[in-house]
């Protein structure tokens, strides 16, 4: 089973739609597959026509008191499930806090879905936090989108030095460019800049209104456009992922 | 319909305990039915399609068995093997042999192939029914537009090999979805209260094979024919040994056409037990085609063992490799190749005979003098008017007996001769405790089944090392001068010390098990139970 983590501190960088459409595409080629929604604004939960809730909530959850299999839902696709949102996941951190080897809490509640799925994806809070350390401590790798902005490399830097230092488990860390507007020159220069180093996919999602009207739809991309170039753009990615992961 | 993976395994929802497949009436549509749902429920209905699948088991029906139902069918272009459980269903795809059949090793590494080799050990699938079916799937929607429960109206036929295709009920099928049990519950509840549809009574896949008049768990050796102790012996025997015939020929077309190494085992196991009880119950029996049966049975044994020994060796083959060191392995293939040959000869010389007039001539006569027999039309011998309980019992009491009194002048100085003599008399028992134990009670029956098998393995062991050691030296000398012969010669040198250790080593537990098997409180068991 491999775990991927679509992560960013900042918010509003493409995580959920990068969540929803790699594991749309996971599925649709063959591997069983689960996407946990962790951020309690649950839009990737909200995507799948799924309600945000938890029985038990948050709490329970990461303190291994529910059922987890009895939480997950199937999506509309085959073979990709979700583990959806619960609003008291704002007070995740407080929960992993409270018991014993709170950075390995959401490895626990992953760990025994192994014999059921091949792939697990986390939609993750754009935070840094317990919960992201539990999330470096379960994943295979983090998948962060980037706006091709200085700003953003900055803060690229910042994780990577972070993961660096985060010694336990260190989770292998694949960049993707997201949001590109391939007009603006600022962003073909930090492409530029940033092509060829290792960590980033050679893959970039525009910012095609494709991608916004997920939320209008309530679909992934490849269901209702599936000959966009948005859609091709995750196909791509999906690839690109799969094999430098090993799934 | 059912998801079709990459090579991998998909977990159907868990599906809760109650009925998911429903029997459409005589003549319903799908449309009139999706109709009647769509009134009370939010539904889409998707894109109807056409599907042709062939379902496939082995002779003895292993995988219902399990609780699994194995389909073949194109998908996207690709021939491929699902295998559906209660809760897993599993694909890969396949090649298909000409004659049908798939063998386990023939399966692609995965998921599919780890679940099913264990079941299948050394039996082929083989085509059981083809199905050609008109899908027209829906799906129920919640108030977000999300599919809550999965439908498909299933028009069916089956396919037989000759002649018009035979119509199956149209059947409506409920799919779960998993986390949504209770959506599920309620267009259970309507399904059944509103639309008044009646729960199949069976899965869609036995229905089909049982359309062709075939038996949905596969064919089987067992042999029940339902005695009364009260039965004459003679009739009693005529039933039992139609019944061993009945399973000669139906194992017969499987063995002719080599479709898997069963066919042949339980061919000969039938004639075994047929010719132990010509041997045990000759009272009852007319003498005179006794003496005929029991000769053709015994050429039918003699042309049938020669391709049996080397499937059985071959069979053990890999075994021999795992005593190896890696590094000498391969030094078994000039063995194998001379195993390989000898048993393709074997082949051909036993279907000429099973073929022959011969054979014809005796089956046809066999088969209506044992129906006169067992119809009470055919005089017995003497003792076909005793009732069979007691003839039966007597002979129980006679081969233990006799067991008892050989087992026990066996020493640490006998030849295994003995050993392999009393192997044969404790056959004999098993057959008669097999064929007519159900005429006595049960908790007396058991104990002496277990203990007389424990004592069997035993015997089995020993005697199955000294035949193996003996193959392989007789094999020996067609070796010596093929090419890489000497390698192959040394690796069976190592095998035959092992062979011999094995033998010495089961040699060491008989002791203990005949004493167990002929114990006093034993001896009394079966003189009470017995009668």
């Amino acid at each position: 089973m491999k775990v991927l983590a679509t992560y960013n501190i900042k918010g509003g960088v493409g995580k959920t739609s990068a969540a929803v459409n790699l594991s749309v595409a996971s599925a649709a080629e063959g591997n069983r597959t689960l996407l946990w929604d962790l951020d309690p604004q649950g839009s990737a939960t909200y995507l799948f026509r799924v309600k945000p809730r938890v029985k038990g909530g948050g709490r329970a959850l990461v303190r291994g008191q529910s059922d987890v299999d009895a939480l997950i839902k199937g999506t509309d696709h085959e073979g990709l499930d979700l583990l959806p949102a619960d609003f008291s996941y704002r007070h995740m951190d407080l929960a992993l806090d409270g018991g014993k080897e709170p950075a390995r809490r959401l490895a626990k509640v992953i760990g025994p879905l192994e014999a059921q799925y091949d792939v697990v994806v986390l939609d993750c809070p754009p935070s840094i936090s317990l919960v992201s350390e539990n999330v470096f401590d379960v994943a295979d790798a983090l998948l962060v989108p980037l706006i091709p902005a200085t700003l953003s490399l900055r803060s690229f830097e910042q994780l990577l030095a972070f993961v660096a230092d985060h010694v336990a488990r260190r989770p292998d860390v694949v960049a993707f460019f997201s949001m590109v507007d391939g007009r603006k020159r600022h962003h073909r220069e930090v492409m530029a800049e940033l092509a060829g180093r290792p960590e980033v996919a050679t893959a970039a999602i525009p910012a095609a209104s494709d991608v916004e009207r997920m939320g209008v739809h309530r679909s992934a991309v490849a269901a209702f456009a599936p000959r966009s170039p948005a859609a091709a753009a995750y196909a791509a990615l999906w690839t690109e992922v799969r094999d430098r992961v090993g799934v | 319909m059912t998801p079709v993976a990459r090579n991998g395994a998909i977990i159907v929802a868990l599906m809760d305990a109650g009925p998911h497949d429903f029997v459409l009436p005589e003549g319903a549509e799908a449309a009139a039915v999706l109709g009647r749902l769509g009134e009370h429920l939010r539904l889409t209905v998707g894109p109807s399609s056409r599907s042709e699948r062939t379902v496939l088991d082995t002779f003895d029906g292993r995988l219902r068995a399990a609780g699994l139902v194995a389909e073949l069918g194109a998908s996207d272009g690709v021939m491929t093997l699902t295998v559906a459980g209660a809760e897993e269903t599993r694909s890969a795809p396949v090649e298909r042999g000409g004659d049908g059949r798939i063998l386990a090793v023939e399966l692609p590494e995965g998921p599919l192939r780890e679940h099913v080799a264990p079941l299948l050990a050394n039996r082929a699938l083989l085509p059981v029914a083809r199905v050609r079916s008109r899908l027209q799937p829906a799906q129920v929607l919640d108030e977000e537009d999300k599919t809550v429960v999965r439908l498909v109206v299933e028009h069916a036929e089956v396919v037989p090999d000759e002649g018009r295709p035979l119509p199956l009920p149209t059947r409506l099928r409920l799919l779960a979805v998993r986390g949504y049990a209770r959506p599920l519950a309620e267009v259970r509840a309507l399904v059944v209260d509103d639309l008044g549809l009646l729960p199949a009574e069976e899965d869609r896949v036995a229905g089909a094979v049982r359309a062709l008049g075939l038996p949905p768990g596969g064919v089987s050796t067992e042999v029940d024919v339902g005695l009364s102790a009260r039965q004459p012996g003679g009739e009693a025997a005529g039933l039992v040994l139609l019944r061993l015939a009945d399973i000669v020929d139906a194992q017969l077309p499987g063995t002719l056409a080599d479709l898997d190494p069963e066919f042949l085992h339980d061919l000969r196991v039938a004639v075994r037990r047929a010719r132990s009880v010509l041997r045990e119950l000759k009272g009852v029996l007319p003498d005179d085609r006794r003496a005929t049966w029991r000769a053709e049975l015994t050429w039918v044994q003699e042309v049938t063992g020669p391709t049996r020994d080397l499937d059985v060796h071959l069979e053990d083959l890999p075994g021999y490799r795992e005593w190896l060191s890696p590094a000498l392995r391969p030094d078994l293939a000039p063995l194998e190749a001379l195993l390989v040959r000898r048993r393709g000869a074997a082949l051909s010389t036993m279907r000429r005979h099973l073929r022959s007039a011969r054979y014809r001539r005796f089956t046809a006569a066999y088969r209506a003098d044992l129906e006169r027999l067992a119809g009470g039309t055919l005089a017995g011998g003497p003792d076909a008017g005793r009732p069979v309980a007691k003839v039966a019992a007597r002979r129980i009491r006679h081969v233990y007996a006799t067991m008892v009194e050989e087992g026990s002048t066996i020493g640490e100085g006998s030849p295994a001769e003995a050993l392999h003599d009393l192997r044969k008399r404790g056959k004999e028992l098993r057959y008669l405790l097999e064929l007519f134990g159900s005429l006595f009670p049960a908790e007396e029956v058991k104990p002496m089944v277990r203990s007389l098998k424990a004592l069997q393995d035993v015997l089995g062991r020993h005697q199955d090392r000294d035949v193996q050691a003996a193959a392989l030296r007789s094999l020996a000398p067609e070796l010596a001068g093929v090419e890489r012969g000497p390698e192959a010669l040394m690796a069976m040198g190592l095998l035959v010390d092992r062979l011999e250790r094995e033998q010495v080593a089961a040699r060491a537990e008989f002791a203990d098990r005949f004493a167990d098997f002929a114990d006093d409180e034993r001896r009394r068991a079966v003189g009470k139970a017995f009668r």
